[in-house]
């Protein structure tokens, strides 16, 4: 519900004033009586049944005619979207949040909390509603300091939906009575019960039995006797003390009798005529139970017997019939002739006639089986099944359990099973590599066996199976102790190729090593992949591989050398003559022929045509074949100087074949 | 695999069951079924989300019949996931809130039977004329129960026995709790909604499943009458899954 939002077009939501497990609660106001009231949404659907619905109208409705100033006056009840209810509505805090800002709270101001809490719920009593859920939570305390209680019965209303309701149980099951927890009737005294829960909170801070989960609580409440207040407190009069330990009583009829009754009680805990009281301890349960015929009893039964015919009458009655056992007695000599067989036959009888309870000793648990049937024996109790069992925490011999369990009430001549431990069981490990490690796991687990594992990869162990295990076979243990550690084979070891591209030869050398792979390479060339790097893999990269396979590395051989072709030219060189010029004047003399110097410039893929190809003299024509090496379709040239005049320039290229 | 799901909705107006069957990559076969708890239509949301999301989610799994311990962590990681986002849900969306669902799930793997509970649906299994009941419910009732502390008697007829102590969505966290019967000593699978363990005693249970002339369709039916004929209140839900029966499963069977 947001701010703004009408319930039933009447109630106007002004804010989100609290939330419990089962409902949100608003502060509204009511647009007809132009008050402020606290809206109550329940959230939980109703709507698919309509038993509990009207169950929890009835039960709230049935509130509204509780009118007291200590009890949150229920105004309406209504189902719009979701079930509501509308009430007063209390300016301050509850309880639980009062205790978490107050305590430690002065004695004289719990006991004044504590007695409006109580004069509300006498007033409900008087009125027959019992609430079912007294809590911190359903106690709101306005500026004032005035206790209102609210929710009542509604509880038990909403419990019978169907709803996970892990919290708010575990919020109420720390206040409810052994009874409640048991699911039994729920009387006044269940109430008397939480609010001794409600002060003892109020004393100490904390609520006396707490615990993970709903289920341990309440295992508390039927067992666990209420932690002593002065551990909190050591000044704690022993009066005040003995009002909670009272009203928590395990057992209803031990408890007060009336609210009334503990609001007497708590008046006058703080006076000092009731110094030196003593701790309040409930009656003990066998006294109570198994009544121990003492001989006036019985002698008063005995003569009842005879007066009047064996009837289930108990021996609270005998005083009654004491006054027949005044009438005149006839045959009275011959009588106590008889007393003898009489006294056993009314002692049976008495058996018979009104079974007695018996508690189951909690010392059998820890004794031999012999003094454990010796001591059930003693209690009137039969012994049952003798099961005998492994327990790691007995030994051989030992009862370790009895069913029914230790302090359970039953009928005198019940029979109780005994568990016998066996001692710590051993098993004696196996061996187990190579099997199926889901195998061994159940059947280790079955045993108790604490059973881990850890993977690893194997050449030759498959999948799923065990490889080690870090206990020897033939070993001795105690399963509920033991943790064995299987290594289980995750099948042989897979590779994910990575990409080898770039690697050198080195490099993908050492990676083959390191994975147990084997290699071939081949060569190519490439322009772009230097010399001795990997151009190409196979297979790819993140293909997964085994230990052993191959893997194909094409390697570069650098950018590929380009095709040449070489072809050659004849050339002829002419001759020029030249003559040396004469140093003498002498005419006769024949002019001396000189050479001429000829310089062969080449212009091909590997000469420059700048420079000197051929250096060389000539006397004559002369022919030279030049040879030319070029680039397939590329051309070649050349040029010749004759005394460093050109004489031939030419390009050239092969012949086509 | 044969099974049967069969589904009513008791005396309530609507049904807040779900249950389905699944088949991974493998074959494998996933039985979930919850039982959707609180607000309005809430209820049917939560149990709703739990068996798709769980039951998709498995689809596209390709666990093999011997990954028990896999499929064990991969259930409780997805319960968990599943658990996370319905209490997301019901704290985001003020109509979704409070809502929650019981899961009860099993998997046939090749030498057991796995099952998984939170909350108080159930899992039985049927063999040899006897029937087992596998899981442990998660109610403030039945867990005091198998503590000793209350009788059978107190139990069935507690004011609280509706209350589960675990259930998926009303907690950050959820505790799943696992159980595992060879597959030989199974004959029949049955999960099932409160609606029926409820209504129908074991025996009652065990003479419809016993009766060998009857298909699993025709003992599924069987068993929903007899809760509506006990006067069940609640939705009743029944899977049956015959593990016997096991022709080759071809992936994306009708459900």
């Amino acid at each position: 519900m947001n701010q703004g939002e009408r319930v039933s077009g009447r109630y106007k939501i002004i804010e989100k004033i609290g939330s419990g497990g089962m409902a949100n609660v608003y502060l509204a106001m009511d647009l007809i009586l132009e008050r402020e009231v606290a809206v109550k949404m329940i959230s939980l659907d109703f709507q698919n049944d309509k038993d509990s619905l009207r169950r929890f109208q009835r039960e709230a409705l049935s509130t509204t005619e509780l009118t007291h100033p200590n009890i949150v006056t229920i105004y309406d009840v209504g189902e719009g979207d979701r079930p509501y209810i509308v009430m007063e509505y209390v300016d301050g805090m509850d309880l639980k949040q009062y205790i978490r800002e107050n305590h430690p709270i002065p004695y004289k101001k719990v006991i004044n909390i504590m007695e409006q809490i109580l004069d509300a719920i006498e007033y409900a009593h008087k009125n027959d509603v019992i609430h079912r859920d007294i809590k911190p939570h359903n106690i709101l305390i306005d500026k004032n300091g005035n206790v209102k209680i609210t929710d009542f019965g509604i509880a038990v209303a909403l419990s019978q939906n169907s709803i996970t309701q892990t919290n708010s149980l575990l919020g109420s099951v720390q206040y409810i009575s052994p009874e409640q927890a048991r699911g039994n009737v729920v009387t006044k005294q269940s109430d008397i019960y939480s609010l001794g829960i409600v002060l003892y909170e109020l004393l100490t801070g904390t609520v006396p039995f707490q615990g993970e989960s709903a289920v341990s609580i309440a295992l508390k409440h039927f067992q666990t006797p209420i932690p002593s207040l002065h551990e909190f407190d050591s000044r704690i009069p022993q009066p005040l003390e003995n009002v909670v330990l009272k009203a928590t009583a395990k057992e209803p009829r031990h408890r007060y009798a009336t609210v009334g009754e503990m609001k007497e009680d708590l008046k006058t805990v703080l006076s000092p005529s009731r110094r030196g009281e003593e701790r309040f301890e409930p009656p003990a349960e066998i006294e109570e139970d198994t009544l121990v015929l003492d001989a006036s009893a019985l002698n008063a039964s005995s003569e009842a017997m005879a007066a009047s015919p064996i009837s289930d009458e108990t021996i609270n009655l005998s005083k009654e019939e004491e006054k027949e056992t005044s009438k005149p007695k006839k045959k009275r000599r011959w009588w106590w002739l008889l007393l003898p067989v009489i006294l056993v036959v009314v002692f049976v009888a008495y058996l018979l006639s009104k079974p007695v309870q018996v508690i189951i000793p909690k010392e059998l648990v820890g004794l031999e089986q012999e003094e454990a049937v010796k001591l059930l024996e003693e209690n009137s109790l039969e012994v049952g099944e003798i099961i005998t069992r492994p327990n790691d925490d007995y030994e051989e011999g030992i009862v370790f359990r009895v069913n029914p369990d230790i302090e359970a009430s039953v009928l005198e001549g019940s029979e109780v099973d005994l568990y016998v431990s066996l001692g710590e069981e051993t098993f004696k490990i196996k061996d187990y590599v190579g099997k199926s490690y889901e195998e061994v796991r159940a059947e280790l687990d079955e045993l108790g066996f604490e059973v881990e594992s850890e993977t690893a990869t194997s050449e030759t162990v498959p999948e799923g199976s065990i490889i080690e295990q870090d206990i020897d076979s033939g070993e001795e243990v105690v399963p509920s102790e033991t943790t064995i550690t299987f290594t289980v084979s995750s099948g042989r070891r897979e590779i994910f190729m990575i990409d080898l591209s770039g690697f050198s030869r080195e490099e993908v050398d050492k990676y083959v090593d390191e994975n147990g792979l084997y290699l071939s390479t081949s060569e190519e060339a490439s322009d772009t992949i230097p010399v001795d790097q990997v151009i190409r893999q196979e297979p790819e990269k993140d293909t997964s591989l085994y230990i052993g396979e191959r893997i194909k590395v094409v390697f570069s051989t650098g950018p590929e050398e380009a095709k040449t072709v070489s072809f050659s030219e004849e050339v002829s060189i002419p001759y020029e003559e030249n003559f040396a010029e004469s140093q003498d004047d002498e005419e006769d003399e024949e002019p001396e022929l000189l050479p001429n110097k000829i310089k062969i410039y080449i212009g091909d893929y590997e000469n420059d045509i700048d420079t000197v190809y051929e250096e060389f003299t000539i006397q004559e024509d002369t022919s030279r074949k030049l040879s030319f090496i070029i680039e397939e379709g590329e051309s070649a040239e050349y040029r010749i100087e004759r005394d460093d005049e050109q004489i031939i320039k030419k390009v050239v290229t092969p012949e086509p074949e | 695999m044969k099974y049967s799901l069969k589904t009513h909705q008791g005396k309530r107006k609507d049904n807040q069951d779900y249950a389905g069957v699944f088949f991974n990559q493998s074959g494998l076969l996933l039985a979930v079924l919850c039982d959707g708890l609180g607000g309005h239509q809430a209820g049917d949301i939560a149990s709703e989300m739990a068996v798709s999301q769980i039951g998709n989610g498995w689809e596209g799994t390709d666990f093999s019949s011997q990954d028990t311990y896999l499929v064990q962590n991969w259930l409780k990681e997805k319960i968990n996931k599943e658990n996370a986002r319905i209490y997301e849900a019901a704290s985001t969306y003020s109509d979704l809130e409070g809502m929650g669902t019981t899961l009860v799930a099993s998997v046939i793997l090749k030498e057991n039977v796995l099952f998984s509970n939170i909350g108080d649906s159930r899992a039985y299994t049927y063999f040899n004329n006897q029937i087992e009941l596998v899981t442990e419910d998660h109610s403030f009732v039945s867990e005091l129960q198998r503590k000793g502390a209350l009788t059978d008697l107190e139990a069935l007829t507690h004011y609280n026995r509706n209350a589960l102590t675990r259930s998926l969505g009303v907690e950050g966290q959820v505790d799943v709790d696992f159980f595992k019967r060879l597959i030989n000593k199974v004959d029949v699978i049955m999960l099932n909604s409160d609606g029926l363990s409820n209504a129908v005693s074991e025996t009652e249970m065990l003479e419809i499943l016993k009766q060998t002339d009857l298909s699993l369709d025709q003992k599924s039916e069987m068993l929903v009458n007899k809760a509506i004929e006990n006067e069940g209140s609640d939705n009743i839900t029944v899977s049956l899954i015959d593990v016997n029966m096991t022709p080759d499963h071809k992936v994306g069977e009708d459900k």
